[in-house]
């Protein structure tokens, strides 16, 4: 199956494909922000296997036809969702060292003091799912002018091959309109609206954030080819030596891709091309516009932000920010001041399409040199972390 | 719009589709399991001696969502119903409780995750516990026991939620039960993952 395929499934799935990815934040906008609170969420408790939801029945006859259309396609499903537990239930198990909520969290707590568009940043944290009313607790509270939210979620592919971590960053001001309520079908995540589907975005808001960035992390293919068992194989081998380096690519990435936008220069070149994070090479590179070759080394720029900044003093004393939803786990975070200049975001950036041709090389994670990465927005606006060469990035091409 | 129709009329027929908090009253009903573990004798008397929650706190605070927070209280009582089983199988001379007789061999539990969640259709449960035998000998091994279940989830109902986990129990015990023979002999690799 080709690797087009299961990413355009799993970002329907995710993500959907409406609504606006990324939404710039303007420079007027970033000037006004003085303090910022970074609530970051992680649902899930462990990796999971993408299952599609059938859709695959055609059942006319009215509403007893509607009636067993889906009582088919919810057997399917849950076929489909058991399949997937079984493979990844022994990719689970070796993972149990591992707590990517945790590392996620931690590599967060490093990156924000380089993200100079939040000035002081106070992070906390949450498991609870992101629902209008969770957002409108959040945005109610605490002294700082602007929240930033953070929705986490990491998978496989439906076919195992490749493994994915999507964020979806999103700022609001405490002075905008609450965001209204889309109902108890957007509460249980069912909401029709793809941006508020799954409890995967900030909710329901009205009017938008003052900035959305979409950031998707894609790694190499664990397998050159093969069915969903081989891969899933692949991916427990070793004590799942290949996810573990997956799952810390995919955080080094995202913030990355967070400090691209958010970071000293935010108005960043479309496309930067890094070293793999699995590598020794030092940070990132940014490579002007013109994209270079597929497959193309890496080359030493200076252009791009340090990322993991190392963290800044923390301050003590800094009461703790109540979640709405539970007890969150505090850190306070100043940014530069100083020298540091006030992020200037792109207003209105245009999303760049900056489309990579490759082929897909697959080459087995963790067993090889890793291939160079590039991190690439596309028209709609996500970014992408890529392995070079990867065909994903045709598909933001169309 | 047929499709989605026809679900909410699945869930209004059946008028049972449940949201919001829950708190889970986590009762485990020993008998149930019985039949799955053979009472066979395994040479030495075990004592399970004590459960302890090793979860991180933000894990403590809920083991899921449906809409609101589903909370578990008194988890490691729990786990110590699960265990009593044992027990009652012949297997273990106590469970949280003193044991009548010096044990031979002396387990304590580490509860390390305890979730639901949904996965599309399904309701699925996770527990893993750790479990360090300790002989008489000093001999000391660990071993980390990962019981789940999945389900059909038909209504999001409290009693699909606690059975599921109930069940996630009920496939570590049994793993468990399957290992105690050879904790006993001391032939148990350092580490495994069930």
């Amino acid at each position: 199956m080709s690797i087009i395929q299961p990413i355009c499934v799993l970002l329907a799935v995710l993500v959907g494909c409406g609504p606006s990815y990324y939404i710039a934040l303007k420079p007027e906008h970033a000037a006004a922000i003085t303090t910022t609170r970074v609530h970051a969420t992680i649902v899930q408790e462990e990796v999971e296997g993408s299952v599609v939801e059938a859709r695959t029945t055609v059942v006319r006859g009215g509403l007893i036809g509607a009636l067993v259309g889906a009582v088919v396609d919810a057997a399917i499903t849950s076929h489909r969702a058991s399949e997937a537990e079984k493979l990844v239930e022994p990719i689970r198990k070796e993972m149990a060292d591992f707590d990517f909520r945790d590392a996620f969290f931690s590599s967060l707590q490093r990156t924000l003091p380089s993200l100079h568009a939040l000035r002081v940043a106070n992070l906390t944290t949450g498991k609870a799912p992101r629902t209008p009313a969770v957002l409108a607790a959040l945005r109610a509270r605490g002294g700082e002018d602007t929240l930033l939210t953070l929705v986490t979620h990491y998978e496989f592919s439906p076919d195992f091959l490749t493994f994915h971590v999507l964020t979806i960053a999103e700022i609001w001001r405490r002075d905008q309109p609450v965001p209204r309520h889309r109902g108890p079908e957007s509460a249980r995540g069912d909401d029709p609206d793809p941006r508020y589907h799954g409890s995967e975005t900030t909710g329901g808001a009205d009017p938008d954030p003052l900035y959305r960035g979409t950031f998707h992390y894609v790694s190499e293919a664990i397998v050159a080819s093969g069915d969903n068992d081989a891969a899933a194989r692949a991916w427990a081998a070793d004590g799942a030596a290949a996810l573990h380096a997956a799952m810390r690519e995919g955080i080094s990435e995202t913030m990355k891709m967070l400090a691209l936008d958010l970071g000293p220069g935010a108005a960043a070149p479309d496309t930067h091309t890094t070293s793999a994070a699995r590598s020794n090479r030092p940070p990132p590179v940014a490579v002007p516009a013109a994209a270079p070759p597929a497959d193309a080394a890496p080359m030493p720029v200076d252009a791009m932000p340090a990322v993991a900044a190392p963290q800044q003093a923390a301050q003590a004393g800094t009461p703790p920010a109540a979640d709405p939803a539970e007890p969150p786990r505090t850190a306070s975070l100043e940014a530069p001041p100083a020298t540091a200049s006030p992020a200037a975001p792109a207003a209105a950036q245009p999303a760049g399409s900056s489309v990579v041709a490759g082929r897909v090389a697959r080459v087995p994670v963790g067993t090889a040199q890793p291939r160079p990465r590039r991190i690439v927005r596309l028209d709609n606006g996500m970014m992408y972390s890529v392995p070079i060469g990867s065909a994903l990035v045709r598909i933001g091409a169309r | 719009m047929r499709r989605r129709i026809g679900s909410l009329a699945l869930v209004a027929a059946a008028g049972c589709w449940r949201a919001g908090p829950l708190q889970l009253k986590l009762r485990y009903d020993v008998a149930a399991d019985e039949p799955a573990i053979a009472p066979t004798g395994i040479g030495c008397r075990i004592a399970f001696a004590t459960v302890v929650d090793a979860r991180p706190e933000m894990n403590r605070q809920s083991v899921g969502d449906r809409g609101g927070a589903v909370t578990a209280e008194q988890v490691p009582g729990w786990v110590c119903q699960g265990l009593q089983t044992l027990v009652r199988r012949g297997l273990a001379t106590a469970a949280c409780v003193p044991a009548p007789a010096a044990p031979d061999l002396v387990a304590t539990v580490a509860i390390r995750r305890l979730y639901v969640h949904t996965v599309a259709t399904d309701l699925e449960a996770v527990l893993a516990l750790d479990v360090r035998y300790t002989r008489r000998d000093g001999d000391s091994r660990e071993r980390a026991y990962r019981g789940s279940a999945q389900v059909f989830n038909w209504f999001n109902g409290d009693g699909e939620i606690e059975g599921v986990v109930n069940q996630a129990l009920r496939d570590s015990v049994v793993q468990i039960a399957g290992e105690l023979r050879n904790a006993c002999g001391g032939t148990l690799p350092a580490r495994r993952t069930s």
